[in-house]
C-alpha cells in the first residue's frame, strides 16, 4: 500500500468511514501478528495483543501525526502492550507452535521432503531467534522480517543508526554460533543441507 | 541455501530474509473482532437500511420529544411568570388613577410642609408680643377665601384646632376615634391621626401609605379636608365602591408640581 494511500484510508478512518477502519486493520493486522508471535512465542498472547493495539489504534486515530508512518505508530503500541503483557506472563517460547504457525505460502511442489527441509531450517530459526535478548530479537524481525529500513528501526527504537546496525551484526553472529555450537542443530543442519 | 559452516554473511542473511518474510497470517476472525469492539459490525446491505431507518427514527422521535418537552416547559414558565403578570390588567384607567393618586400623595406632603412653617409662626408672634389672630388671614362669614389655599390653611389653624370642619371636632383630639367619613384615613402624625381627605376612597389605594409625609415633631394635627380648601376638588373625588378617578382639565397639575405626576411607587399597581 502506497503511503498516499494509506493516508487516504486513514483520512476516511477519522471520518468515521468503517470500511476504511478494516481496510487498514486488514493492511497491517499480518505483519504485527507475526511479529507479536515471533516476539511471544505464543499464538493466543500475539493475537489478544494484535487485537488490542489495533482497538487502540482506531479509537484514537485523531491523534495519529502523519509525518510518521502508520506501521511504526501501530508497532509502537503494540510493543507497549507487548511488554505489559510479558510482565504477567512470562515468556515462553514455544518454537514448535511457531513453526506450526508461520508458511502460510507452503513449499511449492508440496513434495514431502521439501515440506520436512522447510519445518527443520524453521525450527532451526526460531531456536536461533529465542536465544536472543529481546532488543535484538525485534531488531532482528524488524529487519528481516518486517522489512523496515535501518533508519525507520532507529526511530522506532529511539535510538542512533549506527546502534542498531551493531545490534544486527551482533544479533546475526550470536544466531549463527547457536547454531553452530549446539551439535543437535547442527546435525539436523547438515541433514537439512546434505 | 544456508549452510551454517559457510562464513559468509550473506549466507545467513538470506537464510533469515527468506524465511522470516514467510508470512503469517492472522486469524480470519480478528478483522471483524476489532470493528466490533470499535462498534462496527459487518450486516446485509437489507438489514444496514433498516437498521439505518430505524435509528433515523429513533433520532426523530427524540428531537420530537425534546422539541415537544422544549415547547411545554416554556409555556408553563410563560404562565407561571410574575413579571408577566405584572403588566396583566394595568389599563390605562389603572395608569391614571395611579397618577391621581401619587399627585394626591404629593398634595399631602405640601400641606405637610406648610404646617411645618405654620408651626414656626406661634413663635415669632410671641416674641413680638403681637396679638396671633391679627397676622391670620381674615376669614369672612362665608369661611375662607377659597382662592387662597394657604390662607385657609393658616386662618384655620389660627382660629383654633380643627374650627373650620364639623368633623374637626372629633379628629382634633390625641384621642380621636377613628373618622366616620370613608373618605379619609390615617397618615399619623405623632402617633395622632390626620385625616387625609380622599385617601382610600377609591379602589387600589391602601390604608398604610409608605410615602405619607412624615412631619416633624410638635406640628398639630390637621383637621381641615382637603377637598374643601380648594374649589372644585370635592367634586373630583370618586364616591362609591367602584367609582373611578377622573382629572378634568381644569385641574392645574403645573400647582401640585411636577414630582407628584412623576410617581415613585414601583411595586404592582392593580385597580
Amino acid at each position: 500500500m502506497t503511503k498516499d494511500a494509506e493516508l487516504d484510508l486513514i483520512r476516511r478512518a477519522r471520518s468515521g468511514d468503517g470500511d476504511a477502519m478494516a481496510e487498514l486493520v486488514a493492511a497491517h493486522q499480518d505483519g504485527l501478528y507475526a511479529f507479536m508471535l515471533r516476539m511471544s512465542g505464543r499464538p493466543h498472547i500475539a493475537e489478544d495483543i494484535v487485537q488490542e493495539a489495533f482497538v487502540r489504534v482506531l479509537r484514537n486515530i485523531d491523534r495519529f501525526d502523519p509525518r510518521f508512518r502508520f506501521s511504526t505508530w501501530v508497532f509502537t503500541i503494540a510493543k507497549r502492550l507487548y511488554v505489559n503483557a510479558m510482565q504477567k506472563h512470562r515468556p515462553v517460547y514455544d518454537t514448535e507452535t511457531v513453526s506450526a504457525q508461520g508458511g502460510r505460502t507452503a513449499a511449492p511442489g508440496g513434495k514431502a521432503v521439501q515440506d520436512e527441509t522447510m519445518r527443520t531450517m524453521r525450527s532451526l530459526l526460531d531456536d536461533a531467534l529465542g536465544c536472543l535478548g529481546e532488543q535484538q530479537r525485534e531488531i532482528v524481525l524488524l529487519f528481516h522480517q518486517q522489512n523496515w529500513p535501518i533508519a525507520d528501526i532507529a526511530v522506532y527504537l529511539s535510538m542512533p543508526e549506527g546502534t542498531v546496525k551493531s545490534h544486527l551484526h551482533r544479533a546475526r553472529k550470536r544466531m549463527k554460533k547457536f547454531i553452530e555450537e549446539d551439535a543437535t542443530l547442527l546435525a539436523r543442519a547438515a541433514e537439512v543441507w546434505a | 541455501m544456508f549452510d551454517p559452516r559457510d562464513d559468509s554473511p550473506d549466507a545467513f542473511d538470506r537464510l533469515l530474509h527468506d524465511e522470516l518474510r514467510q508470512s503469517v497470517a492472522a486469524p480470519t476472525r480478528l478483522t471483524a473482532s476489532v470493528m466490533g469492539r470499535v462498534g462496527y459490525m459487518r450486516v446485509a446491505e437489507g438489514e444496514r437500511r433498516r437498521r439505518r431507518r430505524r435509528q433515523r427514527l429513533v433520532r426523530a422521535g427524540a428531537a420530537a420529544f425534546l422539541l415537544a418537552a422544549m415547547a411545554t416547559t416554556g409555556v408553563l414558565l410563560h404562565t407561571t411568570d410574575r413579571v408577566r403578570d405584572a403588566h396583566d390588567g394595568f389599563t390605562v384607567d389603572a395608569a391614571v388613577t395611579r397618577d391621581v393618586d401619587t399627585a394626591r400623595q404629593a398634595f399631602g406632603r405640601t400641606v405637610s410642609s406648610i404646617r411645618q412653617l405654620r408651626s414656626l409662626i406661634p413663635a415669632a408672634d410671641a416674641e413680638a408680643g403681637a396679638d396671633a389672630p391679627q397676622g391670620a388671614p381674615q376669614i369672612g362669614a362665608d369661611g375662607p377665601d377659597a382662592s387662597d389655599d394657604t390662607a385657609v390653611l393658616l386662618a384655620a389653624e389660627s382660629a383654633g384646632p380643627m374650627a373650620t370642619d364639623a368633623d374637626a371636632a372629633t379628629t382634633s383630639s390625641p384621642a380621636a376615634t377613628p373618622p366616620s367619613d370613608p373618605r379619609t384615613t390615617y397618615a399619623g402624625i405623632d402617633g395622632r391621626p390626620m385625616p387625609v381627605a380622599g385617601v382610600g376612597s377609591f379602589p387600589g389605594t391602601r390604608a398604610a401609605d409608605p410615602f405619607a409625609p412624615q412631619p416633624a415633631s410638635g406640628v398639630g394635627p390637621l383637621s381641615l379636608p382637603v377637598e374643601s380648601a380648594i374649589p372644585g376638588l370635592d367634586a373630583l373625588i370618586p364616591r362609591g365602591p367602584h367609582a373611578t378617578w377622573t382629572l378634568p382639565e381644569a385641574v392645574d397639575r403645573s400647582a401640585i408640581g411636577p414630582v407628584a405626576w412623576r410617581g415613585s411607587r414601583s411595586d404592582r399597581w392593580s385597580a
